[in-house]
């Protein structure tokens, strides 16, 4: 079997909020992953560069603080400019403050360039079935 | 050589020569002929220089140490390339104005079969190539460099300033016609970090040695000491030293030059931009502190149209009373004649320079965040600046520069574009800006004294300025 | 890196030298005048002082909230402390902005005009070093409970002190090892010890006078279902390392984590191991004069009013059970918003109801499974605190931030990159805490089987094996009310909360 992805992980921005990344951090770990962890507060440029640094396969991002859409923006762009087009880009989170459907933070940053869009309760089991599925997909083409 | 100087502008449609005694800081004489850049330049610089000669009793001891800038036979056309628009080309085209350049072209993301055409076509005197960050994407602007490989390389000069990584690879696609290719560094080496210095470098230094040559303007040094940069980059000079002063000799602090003219209108602020009031997050592309943004849509000559359609988008032209006037001013190159041509023209001018500021100024916007609302903020915020210059013909010759100049203020109608509150207004009615920006590369003390001496402070009329609180 | 940190009593020089420095930071370090603030103390009355207050307050037999404050705007912050004094409670936090605990002064100032000019708060607390002496010394002049003022971060946070203390504020969080392991992201251990060890001394220098200003310690905390004993003896480290430069009243603190009996028995061990470790390091005349307990760090789903009611009684149930002086609680609807004035009132009176009919009872619980959680905690307190110890060569400070670089000091996911939060907690079959991985802490054999046979009787009982699914079930179970996580009905565990 081929060697498991990297994965940088990390909640983005002015938001500390990090015991959901770093429990999935651990959990893609026991499932053999390498995992990079950034941590809380961690700049959109930061994830960017580790994963340059790291040849990572995919970016997990978290941000509980309803700022995403400020923090990410351009997001898919810096990384197709830093030559991480093909890198699989995960959020998943609380995307918007006060009341929203977690269907139009979707579709939102879908748009933005985001492979997979998460509400902050999902199952882990379901985004590492996802993450699986996604890097496979992205060898065999 | 005593204390006189001659400085020299070579512009598309005038050569202008200005003496100054760079002692006292005094205009001595100034002179302006029909550019004869299309047959040969120094015919309307020997004329342009007789007429000094005679005012200012100069002669070929004075000449032979004449600086000059030029904006002749098209000014400096770049075409910039990069791959994301909002990233490497934004950050190319970018460098290239701080460069004093005309954009004449600019493509993003891999370039087709047509749009290589295209740039053919244009025939730029340099093409910009930028793309990824140093370590970045490679791909998109090996193949670019790959597709301008095709071109008459004789013909247009390069400059590469992207991801270097790509650079061995770029140098085997150029080995030929390797001599009009440069490699400087990338325009933006990381994401969120610019690095235009030495792509401004490289660029003006091909203009010097290369460009004007092929355009003739090269042989004014016959007659003058050098032709040292392109004209915007003269004004930017003059900005900068205006704004931050020399040694004991102090600047007004940060300012803003509003330069309107009949092919384009040009805004250039030296400033920081940061945030005039606390917790206002910044985001965008880091700014540069001498910002040089080119309306190439707002000409007072070439964009009647365009300026005519803004004036009448925001109410200020309610009837056709003024069509004929219009007519009378829609070739280049006419100054006003009559009183009805004189308000159309500075109607004209006041719209460019609304429209041109609106697009140079950073804006605010609001967002809703976990603490509340938040603001947020991109591009430059130039409420706070104090000083505003007015130049270009327009504005100088205008019977009423404080009604042109008054269209850069901040408005409460919109709030959000954070354009300067309550600045001075000065008239570079002596047309001294590019003289103090050449004069600034050898005798910066004697530019600024220039500068504080020539610019004639413009006190709005009160009836002008709008509400502020 | 050289570990530079000592736990040694500044020489007067040092700290005299960086006073000026600090004082220098904003204008309105000039207005302190320490001789004056000495005298103005030693003229205020015993409420306002907040060691006097918890020493009452454990005299009577009593337990108060400690509620949540800080507003920028001077006025409102007055009216605020007036309306919690007369909903009853005689000890008031003054807690500050963000920007003036990072040292962004100006950026502060901006923030309180920009408050002041609409009428409402735009800052997240109370600029004390932006409103300066005069402004908080009015803070004090019309409050009449004692108030403590909150320091954490760094950066901000000594200059902070200095206008507290010398506005006639009688006590301070000051907790290295809280900013360490909670808000910190880089810092090192020994770096936030540094920090604060100033405003240790500077309580010193008070207490020099003849004026006590307590220290509030949190500990380094877990954010997740996890044994007290790291966080205890953290806050004791933190006890000796002000004791050392001066302090002379220290105010524990412990987090519940929503098992009776554990957290009963922390809080009990951490009172009395308080104490023996200040004796033992010669530190016999600082004193300790109550206990906070704080709610359990996990809360329920803020729009659900009656679960916050629950949530509310259980910690005012526990805080009096553990006869704690002091408990921190959440008004029932904070979480969803800025609490109205009728929120803190009415969960005020509930949690006074609880208090004054369990304090009454003088109930002092003697049941098993307690007396069993405080010896297997004080086993494994004593045994981190000999490992410190041992690593610093006798001294807690250099022992502290070696028990970090070796994992011997740990704890599960935190936010701090140079904790190696290799350990993790899950509950049992009762909803204690237990440890799932213990890391590299040097829990002793004898506990160590106690957790393991704790864990192996969940696991038989639910059939499934603890990993880091039922770590995960467990963090949620107890927002939706429940203790523990439960095996999920389909069969097929489903971890969830990868991005909460």
């Amino acid at each position: 079997m081929a060697e498991k992805a990297t994965i940088v992980t990390g909640t983005v921005g002015q938001d500390s909020h990090v015991i959901g990344i770093k429990l999935l951090s651990r959990y893609l770990m026991e499932q053999g992953y390498k995992v990079i962890e950034l941590g809380g507060l961690t700049p959109a440029e930061e994830f960017i560069k580790v994963a340059q640094e790291t040849a990572a396969a995919a970016i997990l991002i978290s941000s509980l603080y309803g700022m995403a859409e400020l923090d990410l923006a351009g997001f898919k762009e810096k990384c197709t400019e830093s030559g991480l087009g093909d890198v699989l880009l995960y959020l998943g989170g609380n995307l918007a403050v006060g009341r929203h459907r977690f269907e139009d933070d979707e579709r939102k940053f879908k748009g933005m360039g985001f492979d997979r869009v998460y509400p902050p309760e999902v199952d882990m089991a379901i985004v590492v079935s996802d993450l699986k599925n996604d890097l496979k997909a992205k060898r065999q083409a | 050589m005593g204390n006189v100087r001659l400085l020299i502008d070579f512009g598309s449609t005038f050569t202008k020569v200005v003496a100054v005694d760079s002692g006292k800081g005094e205009v001595l004489a100034r002179s302006q002929v029909p550019s004869t850049v299309e047959e040969d330049i120094t015919i309307g610089l020997k004329q342009a220089l007789e007429k000094i000669d005679a005012a200012a009793h100069t002669g070929p001891e004075e000449e032979k140490e004449a600086l000059a800038c030029s904006s002749a036979a098209g000014g400096l056309r770049v075409v910039s390339i990069g791959f994301v628009p909002e990233l490497t080309v934004e950050a190319a085209t970018r460098a290239a104005l701080g460069a004093g350049a005309r954009i004449v072209g600019c493509y993003s993301y891999e370039l087709t079969s047509r749009e290589l055409t295209e740039i053919g076509e244009i025939s730029p005197d340099i093409i910009l190539l930028a793309g990824g960050t140093d370590g970045g994407d490679k791909r998109v602007i090996t193949h670019n460099a790959r597709m301008l490989s095709r071109l008459d390389l004789r013909r247009v000069y390069i400059v590469v300033a992207g991801n270097k990584t790509a650079y061995d690879g770029i140098r085997e696609i150029f080995n030929t016609g390797i001599k009009n290719v440069r490699f400087t560094k990338n325009v933006m080496p990381e994401i969120g970090r610019l690095e235009t210095e030495h792509c401004n470098r490289e660029i003006r230094d091909i203009f010097i040695r290369n460009i004007i040559e092929a355009k003739g303007i090269a042989r004014a040094r016959a007659i003058v000491k050098d032709i040292i940069m392109p004209t915007p980059s003269a004004v930017l000079a003059a900005a900068q030293l205006l704004a931050e002063g020399y040694r004991d000799e102090e600047g007004l602090g940060e300012v803003i030059v509003v330069d309107v003219g009949g092919a384009t209108t040009d805004v250039h602020s030296v400033a920081a931009g940061r945030p005039a009031h606390g917790d206002v997050i910044v985001t965008g592309l880091p700014e540069p502190y001498v910002k040089r943004t080119v309306e190439g849509d707002l000409g007072v000559r070439h964009n009647i149209t365009t300026l005519v359609e803004q004036l009448k988008l925001r109410g200020r032209l309610p009837d056709n009373s003024y069509a004929e006037a219009i007519e009378g001013l829609s070739a280049v190159g006419r100054l006003p004649q009559n009183a009805a041509q004189y308000s159309v023209d500075t109607m004209l001018a006041t719209v460019a320079v609304e429209v041109a500021m609106e697009r140079h100024a950073g804006r605010v916007e609001i967002v809703y965040g976990p603490m509340g609302e938040m603001a947020v903020q991109r591009g430059k915020d130039l409420t706070e600046v104090r000083h505003v210059v007015g130049t270009g013909g327009p504005i100088v010759f205008s019977r009423d520069p404080g009604a042109i100049l008054d269209a850069v203020l901040f408005r409460e109608t919109s709030p959000h574009i954070l354009r300067p509150r309550a600045p001075r207004f000065y008239v570079d009615t002596e047309y001294i800006l590019y003289a103090a920006g050449l004069l600034a590369q050898t005798e910066p003390k004697a530019a600024l004294a220039l500068m504080k001496g020539h610019l004639t402070r413009y006190k709005p009329a009160p009836r002008h300025v709008p509400a502020v609180t | 890196m050289e570990i530079t940190v000592r736990n040694k009593k500044w020489e007067e020089d040092r700290f005299l030298n960086e006073r000026k420095d600090v004082l220098s930071r904003w204008p309105t370090g000039k207005e302190v005048d320490f001789e004056e603030a000495v005298e103005y103390h030693k003229g205020l009355p015993d409420y306002k002082n907040f060691t006097r207050v918890m020493q009452k307050l454990h005299r009577e037999g009593r337990t108060v909230i400690f509620p949540r404050g800080g507003t920028p705007i001077l006025e409102q912050e007055i009216e605020l402390n007036k309306a919690l004094f007369e909903a009853g409670l005689p000890v008031i936090p003054l807690t500050p902005d963000s920007y003036c605990r990072l040292g962004q002064y100006a950026k502060a100032q901006q923030g309180l005009e920009a408050s002041i000019k609409a009428g409402q708060p735009k800052l997240n607390g109370y600029p004390t070093v932006i409103h300066g002496v005069p402004n908080t010394r009015k803070v004090v002049e019309n409050t009449e409970a004692a108030l403590n003022q909150r320091l954490t971060n760094i950066g901000g946070i000594r200059l902070m002190a200095e206008i507290a203390f010398a506005s006639g504020i009688t006590a301070a969080l000051v907790d290295p090892l809280l900013t360490f392991g909670w808000y910190e992201k880089k810092t090192t251990a020994a770096e936030s010890i540094e920090e604060y060890q100033y405003i240790q001394r500077l309580i010193g220098y008070y207490a020099e006078r003849g004026v006590t200003i307590a220290n509030d310690t949190d500990g380094i905390n877990a954010n997740l279902q996890f044994p007290m004993s790291v966080d205890i003896a953290s806050v004791i480290i933190v006890g000796m390392l002000g004791a050392e430069q001066g302090v002379k009243s220290v105010i524990p603190r412990i987090s519940m984590f929503g098992h009776l009996a554990q957290d009963i028995a922390w809080a009990r061990v951490l009172r009395k191991l308080m104490r023996e470790y200040l004796d033992k390091f010669g530190y016999g005349d600082v004193i300790v004069p109550g206990l906070a307990l704080d709610q359990v760090p996990l809360f329920p789903h803020p729009q659900d009013t009656g679960m916050s009611f629950g949530f509310l009684g259980y910690s005012a149930t526990v805080a009096a059970l553990a006869q704690g002086e002091i408990v921190y609680v959440r008004t029932i609807d904070e979480a969803a918003g800025i609490p109205s004035k009728e929120a803190h009132a009415v969960s005020y009176r509930a949690a006074r109801f609880i208090f004054d009919v369990i304090r009454a009872q003088k109930i002092d619980l003697d049941i098993a499974s307690i007396k069993t959680e405080e010896r297997i905690t004080e086993l494994e307190v004593r045994a981190i605190m000999d490992r410190v110890l041992d690593l610093g060569d006798g001294d807690v400070a250099v022992g502290f931030e070696k028990g970090v670089q070796t994992g011997a000091i740990d704890c599960p996911l935190s936010s701090n990159v140079n904790l190696k939060s290799k350990v993790l907690g899950i509950r049992d079959n009762q909803g204690a805490c237990r440890y799932l991985d213990f890391g590299n802490l040097p829990i002793p054999e004898e506990a160590r089987e106690f957790h393991r046979e704790k864990v192996a009787e969940r696991e038989q009982a639910e059939g499934r094996k603890m990993d880091l699914n039922a770590v995960i079930q467990d963090f949620w179970a107890f927002s939706k009310g429940k203790i523990k996580g439960e095996p999920a009905s389909r069969g097929y565990n489903r971890p969830r909360g990868g991005f909460s």
